[in-house]
Parts: structure tokens; C-alpha cells; sequence
């Protein structure tokens, strides 16, 4: 053996040992940092959702797809390094399923993002979503559900100043679909803590927390015709007080003129304000809302519309629901302007009593109400502003009234039941829900019986009835399911709904459909099949309108 | 042949080099084998508290056991389903392993001042922690709801689970005991 090829052996055995030793060092130091841990994680999700249509001409507003099969899917992948964290989500629309904007169509990247964390101070280059308060002048979010996305591409910063106080700050273009809309967005928002800030006060029972932000947004002007503020702006500001069992908040925001496609580029200025207020204790809870809104649509390009491009986020105060017919008739904020209020009641009568029975009942009681804004219109040289309305004044037309209650009780050790009466009252001509021409203000009665028997451990049946009653529109609707969990990892689901009270007897159609998946760990995978109503889906406050459809669907989703 | 000759050294020292690698390929594939996985850690994510506090995700895990992180909202059949279910069953758990549940409701600003009413109207003891913007949602990974973690004292994530069917809670159980310490 020559001296060379000893020194060559020692050599990779010290390679080795160190190679040996690296991860036998990092596991003893792990103990002892306390803070970040230097160890990288590669983690993401993952959902495609594809389907083939089948054209069935004789169900009123079905399509026909001309590619057969639609598919969306998105991969979410991030980094995280101690301070260092990164990412990107790829999606796919090829083409997009019915229901979703077609402009989606194509592959592509259209989030990325790298974060740096330094102490007190957070830098975001890249995508980002944020939320100044409760959204009035500010959020963008994800929801991958309805194809929504308003992320803005840019800089954001985070920095907590004091304890209690914290800053951020942030200026990008929006996403849209695979491109970024033409206006800058800009904000700074200011979130503060008093029980924090105060010695004094840290150890009260009343908790004070509010807020300060303003958001600008500019877009050129190339409207050969009017004169557009090229820069807008909005400001809010909240405070939210909370003792022992109550709690009541308030945000007001103003928005300087901002003519536009969806407020038919009137030069009003717009305001939003938002009331809440709650009482809780053991068993019973009480949340109440009240909001106006009067021209507070805000979006970085002023020609665009739908849910396209939209700065702010109004919620809606009307209560968001599950039974597939009570959601026949949903409500979306209109942004030009309304009224509202909203009572929940939740209460829970104990195991014992006379209407708790054996198990306990539990109640939910909802009551909405949106009403439209006072308008007068303004004539003559200054009708450009639109019209004048007073602040405390309730417009006389309803847009949309809600009224639920729901009674959920346990009846044995392996039955459930759940019974639910709804009331809801919708003006279609506000809020165009559906296709049909010349419906104007939509009233329906809806009942559920909701059913569930464990028949043996990890074994439930369930059974769903529901019947919607309403005169208008398409008529009463009536609607079956009945739902096998067999263990924990499948499903299957067979479902009708019947539109036995359309005018028109040729669309007095059944909409049959099964359904079946499997879930394991966080990975779901389901395949349906059947007819599917057109309806509108709405998550959060925003909707989208899915026309009638028949074929097969499978999706699966996964994170890790 | 000097061609020959040539290629006799090239052959001999490529198998030299090749023998002598085959250590090293041994030593990275046997130093990776024992090289385990780091065990990913609960991000760090600012959340809200019923009364409007902005907290450390982190902070406000049990340090004496075991925490379940449960992301639901208002609107979730399913997951108040879950929540409902495991309140009967949460005082024994407590009292067993002394397991800590954390609801984090991922309602937003619709829906977002219905939490604390409903969680006291139900009845729940759970701690609740809101995500109004699924800041910590998105870092979870959480694409669907319900989505249950659970987390040790060091902030490790053990074990999660997507959807609710009954009969979830007593796996989720046989988890939580499963992983508390032996005293």
C-alpha cells in the first residue's frame, strides 16, 4: 500500500465519521436552542379536481363542454429555514371547470413568495395575503373553492414596535388570473393592544384593542372622456372592547371618489361602517351585527368587475349555510350600498332538564335583515356625484331577509337528530340570483330533518330530507340523501333533489347522484357521479354562479 | 501497444477511484439511514384571542403535555360535529393525559364575531384561538376542514388528520395516549 492511498483511506474515513457524527450533533443540540431550530421542512398541499360532462340538453342552462373533461388543480410547496421561509403554488386549468372564470384556463405560477424574519421585523417579497381590521379597506385572501384569488405581488412588511403595537405596511399589484392587474396598491395599518401597551391596565378585565389604516391605490387615466382620480384612497379605524362576558366592536371607513365600472363611475365618495357586539356564558350566546355600506367598492382597476380585482372585503351579515337547499338563495354584499343587522342565539339546554332531555338540546336561532340605502338622486350640474342618501336612514326596499331556527338533540347513545325550519326572502332583482327572467323578490320556507345512527362503533348511517317551498323562480324543490360512514376512512353517499314544483313539467327533473371516498391521514379522495343543480356556491362572502351539469367528478387533495 | 497500455492505467485507476468511493457512498447512504427526518415544529404564525389579542402560535401550547390543534369555523357541519362530540369526552381526556385542545376557528370577518357566543352556547371548555385570514391555515397546510394536529411540549407536530366521520374521536384518543409520556 503506498503512503498515498493511507492518507486517501483516513481522509474519507474522517469524511465519514463526520458525515456519521453531523447528525448525531444536530439531534443533541436541538434541546438546547430554544428558538428556531435550524432544520429545514419542505411541506405543501395539493388538490386537483377534474370532471367529465355528459350533455344532457334537456336540463334548462347545462353546457355543453366542448374539451369534455375540465380540471383544476394547485400544488402549494414551501420552504422553511429557521428565519427563511419560501414558496410557490403552481395551478393548472385545463380548461377550467364549469363554473369558474374560463380566463383561468392555462398552467403557471401564479404565487411565490420568499419571507425573511429578523427579530421583531418580518420582510415578504413576492405574493402575500394580508388583512388590515375586519377587511373594510383591505384583504386579500385564497379560496381555492371558488377560484378565488386577490394576492398582491410585492413588498410587505411586518414590525412590532412595542409590545402591543404592531405595524404593517405593504405595496404591490393584485393577481389576476395568471397576470397582474394594472393598478399599484399601497397600505399602512397600525394594530394596538391598550392591556398591553398600559402597565396598569394588564391585569383588567376590560380588554381594549383597535386599530388605524389607510390604503391608496393608483391607475392611470386613459378615459378620453372623463376626468378619474388616478389615486384613491380609504382610511379605517376600529376599537374593540371586551369585559368578562361582552364584547362590542366598531369600524368606520371612508373612501375617497373612486368612479368606477361597478359603481357606474359616479364621483361619490363611500363610506362603510361595522357594528358588533356579543354576550356569552355557559351555555348561552348572543352575537349581534349591524352595517351600512354605501359605495365601497373598491378594486385596483376600475373596469373590472365580478369578483375580479377587489381591494376590500365587505362581510356579509347574513348567516352562512350548509343544507344544500338553503343554499339555493344566498346573499352577497352589494358594494353601492345597503343596510343591515343580524341576531344569532345559541343556547344549550343541559342533560336533565325538561327540554334537555337525556342528552341535552342545543338551539340556534338566526334573524337577518338587509334593507337598501335611502337614495335621492342628484340632478342637474352635480349629477355626476350620484346621490345624496342620510347616514341613520333605512333604504324601503328589502334585499334579503333571514330567519332560522335549528334544534339539534341526541335522542340515544347512537342517534342524533337535527331539525331546522328556515325562512328566506330574497330581491332578485338586486341581487340576480337566477337565470330566469322577470323573478323578483323570491320567497321560501325550507324544512330539514337531519338523522344520524351509529349503528355500531365507527359504523353511521345518515339521513337527510329537506323541502323548499316557494312560489317563485323554479318552483318547490324537494330533496333525499342518505349518507354510509362505514369506519373511518370510507364513505358513500347517494343523493336527489327534485324539482317537483317547476312550472315547466319538462324540467321537473330528479338530480340523482352518488358519491363515494376515502380518507387517510390527510389524504381524501372522492369520485361522484350524477346529475349536479345549478346553484350558486358561495365560502366567506363571495359567490360563484355553477351552471347544471351531469357527468363524473374525482378529486383528490392532500397535504404534507 | 502503447494503446493498450493507455488504457490499461485509465481502467485501473477509474476502478481505484470507484472502489475507493464505494465507502464514502456507503458511509452517505448508512449517515442518511440514521440521519432521521427532523420532526417538523408548529410554525410560527401570529393568531388572535377572543378578546383581540395578537399572540405567538407557539405560545400558547401546553406545556405540561399534549396539545390538539382543531381548525374549524361556524359554518363546518363536520367540525362542530367533532368539537360537539369530543366535549363529552374532553374532562376524562384532560383528566387521563392532560391533553390541551386548541379550537382555531378559521372564520373571517362574516362570521368571526359568532365564535365566542357559539363556543359558550355549545358549551365547549376548548381554548379558542381565531385565524381570520388563514395566516396560520396556510402554514399548516390546511386545504380542508376539519384538520386536527397534534403537537408535543417542544412544539413537535406528531401526528394530524383531515375530515371527521364518527368514531374519530376514539382513534384520535388512542393517539393522544399513545404519545403522553409514561409517568
Amino acid at each position: 500500500m503506498t503512503p498515498l492511498s493511507l492518507t486517501r483511506k483516513i481522509r474519507f474515513g474522517l469524511i465519514c465519521l463526520s458525515l456519521l457524527s453531523a447528525p448525531v450533533a444536530f439531534a443533541q443540540e436541538e434541546p438546547e436552542s430554544e428558538n428556531e431550530s435550524e432544520s429545514s421542512y419542505v411541506h405543501g398541499d395539493f388538490q386537483s379536481d377534474a370532471q367529465y360532462y355528459i350533455y344532457e340538453p334537456q336540463i334548462d342552462g347545462s353546457q355543453k363542454v366542448k374539451e369534455v373533461i375540465g380540471n383544476n388543480t394547485y400544488l402549494n410547496i414551501l420552504y422553511d429555514r429557521g428565519n427563511l421561509s419560501g414558496g410557490l403554488r403552481l395551478e393548472s386549468y385545463q380548461p377550467p371547470l364549469l363554473g369558474y372564470d374560463q380566463r383561468l384556463k392555462g398552467t403557471g405560477v401564479p404565487f411565490r413568495f420568499i419571507n425573511y424574519k429578523w427579530k421583531e421585523l418580518s420582510v415578504t417579497l413576492g405574493n402575500f395575503y394580508e388583512q388590515f381590521g375586519n377587511g373594510l379597506i383591505y384583504r386579500s385572501y385564497w379560496e381555492y373553492g371558488l377560484g378565488f384569488d386577490n394576492s398582491v405581488d410585492g413588498v410587505r412588511i411586518r414590525y412590532n414596535l412595542l409590545e402591543g403595537v404592531q405595524l404593517k405596511a405593504f405595496v404591490g399589484k393584485q393577481r389576476f388570473f395568471f397576470a397582474n392587474g394594472p393598478g399599484i396598491v399601497r397600505g399602512i395599518d397600525a394594530d394596538f393592544s391598550l392591556n398591553e401597551l398600559i402597565p396598569k391596565l394588564e391585569l383588567s378585565s376590560t380588554k381594549i384593542t383597535g386599530g388605524i389604516g389607510a390604503v391608496s391605490k393608483f391607475q392611470s387615466d386613459d378615459n378620453p372622456t372623463y376626468k378619474l382620480p388616478e389615486n384613491v384612497a380609504a382610511f379605517s379605524g376600529r376599537l374593540k372592547m371586551t369585559r368578562n362576558m361582552f364584547n362590542l366592536e366598531g369600524e368606520y371607513a371612508y373612501k375617497a371618489n373612486d368612479p368606477s365600472k361597478a359603481n357606474n363611475l359616479i364621483y361619490r365618495p363611500g363610506q362603510a361602517l361595522l357594528l358588533l357586539g356579543g354576550y356569552s356564558g355557559k351555555g348561552f350566546g348572543i352575537s349581534l351585527g349591524a352595517k351600512r355600506i354605501d359605495n365601497f367598492d373598491f378594486r385596483s382597476d376600475r373596469g373590472a368587475d365580478l369578483n375580479n380585482l377587489l381591494i376590500n372585503y365587505l362581510p356579509p351579515l347574513t348567516p352562512q349555510h350548509t343544507y344544500r337547499l338553503a343554499t339555493l338563495y344566498p346573499y352577497a354584499t352589494q358594494a353601492r350600498g345597503e343596510m343591515g343587522m343580524q341576531m344569532d342565539v345559541f343556547y344549550n339546554a343541559k342533560e336533565g332538564t325538561l327540554i334537555g332531555g337525556d342528552y341535552g338540546t342545543s338551539f340556534t336561532f338566526n334573524y337577518s335583515r338587509i334593507n337598501g340605502l335611502d337614495k335621492k338622486a342628484v340632478v342637474g350640474q352635480d349629477s355626476a356625484k350620484g346621490y345624496n342618501s342620510e347616514f341613520f336612514k333605512v333604504g324601503k326596499d328589502t334585499y334579503y331577509q333571514n330567519l332560522s331556527l335549528e334544534i339539534s338533540k341526541k335522542i340515544s347513545p347512537k342517534v342524533k337528530a337535527i331539525v331546522s325550519y328556515l325562512f328566506i326572502e330574497a330581491d332578485n332583482e338586486v341581487l340576480r340570483i337566477t337565470n330566469n327572467t322577470g323573478v323578483k323578490t323570491i320567497y321560501s320556507h325550507i324544512g330539514v330533518l337531519d338523522v344520524s345512527w351509529k349503528f355500531k362503533p365507527k359504523h353511521t348511517l345518515r339521513f337527510e330530507l329537506q323541502n323548499l317551498y316557494t312560489k317563485q323562480d323554479n318552483g318547490s324543490w324537494a330533496m333525499a340523501l342518505a349518507e354510509y360512514q362505514m369506519g373511518s376512512h370510507y364513505f358513500f353517499a347517494l343523493y336527489n333533489e327534485y324539482n317537483y314544483g317547476n312550472a315547466k313539467p319538462s324540467q321537473q327533473i330528479n338530480y340523482l347522484g352518488v358519491t363515494t371516498g376515502y380518507t387517510k391521514g390527510t389524504v381524501r379522495i372522492s369520485v361522484s357521479g350524477g346529475r349536479q343543480r345549478a346553484g350558486v356556491f358561495c365560502v366567506g362572502g363571495v359567490c360563484r354562479f355553477v351552471p347544471a351539469s351531469s357527468g363524473v367528478t374525482a378529486s383528490v387533495a392532500a397535504s404534507f | 501497444m502503447p494503446g493498450e497500455s493507455i488504457l490499461r492505467a485509465f481502467l485501473i485507476t477509474t476502478m481505484r477511484k470507484t472502489l475507493t468511493l464505494i465507502p464514502l457512498i456507503a458511509c452517505l447512504l448508512f449517515g442518511f439511514t440514521i440521519h432521521q427526518e427532523p420532526i417538523r415544529k408548529l410554525p410560527v404564525v401570529d393568531v388572535k384571542t377572543l378578546d383581540g389579542q395578537i399572540v405567538k402560535s407557539n405560545s400558547v401550547l401546553n406545556k405540561n403535555g399534549l396539545t390538539v390543534i382543531n381548525f374549524w369555523a361556524t359554518w363546518c357541519k363536520p367540525c362542530v360535529l367533532e368539537l360537539n362530540t369530543i366535549k363529552e369526552l374532553y374532562g376524562d381526556w384532560k383528566k387521563e393525559t392532560n391533553v390541551k385542545i386548541i379550537a382555531v376557528s378559521i372564520d373571517d370577518s362574516r362570521n368571526i364575531s359568532k365564535v365566542g357566543p357559539m363556543a359558550n352556547g355549545k358549551g365547549w371548555e376548548y381554548d379558542i384561538l381565531l385565524d381570520p385570514n388563514g395566516d396560520f391555515k396556510r402554514s399548516l397546510n390546511v386545504n380542508n376542514i376539519p384538520h386536527t394536529f397534534l403537537i408535543n411540549d417542544k412544539g413537535e407536530i406528531l401526528w394530524q388528520h383531515n375530515s371527521f366521520a364518527p368514531g374519530d374521536e376514539d382513534e384520535l384518543f388512542e393517539i393522544i395516549k399513545k404519545f403522553t409520556p409514561k409517568p
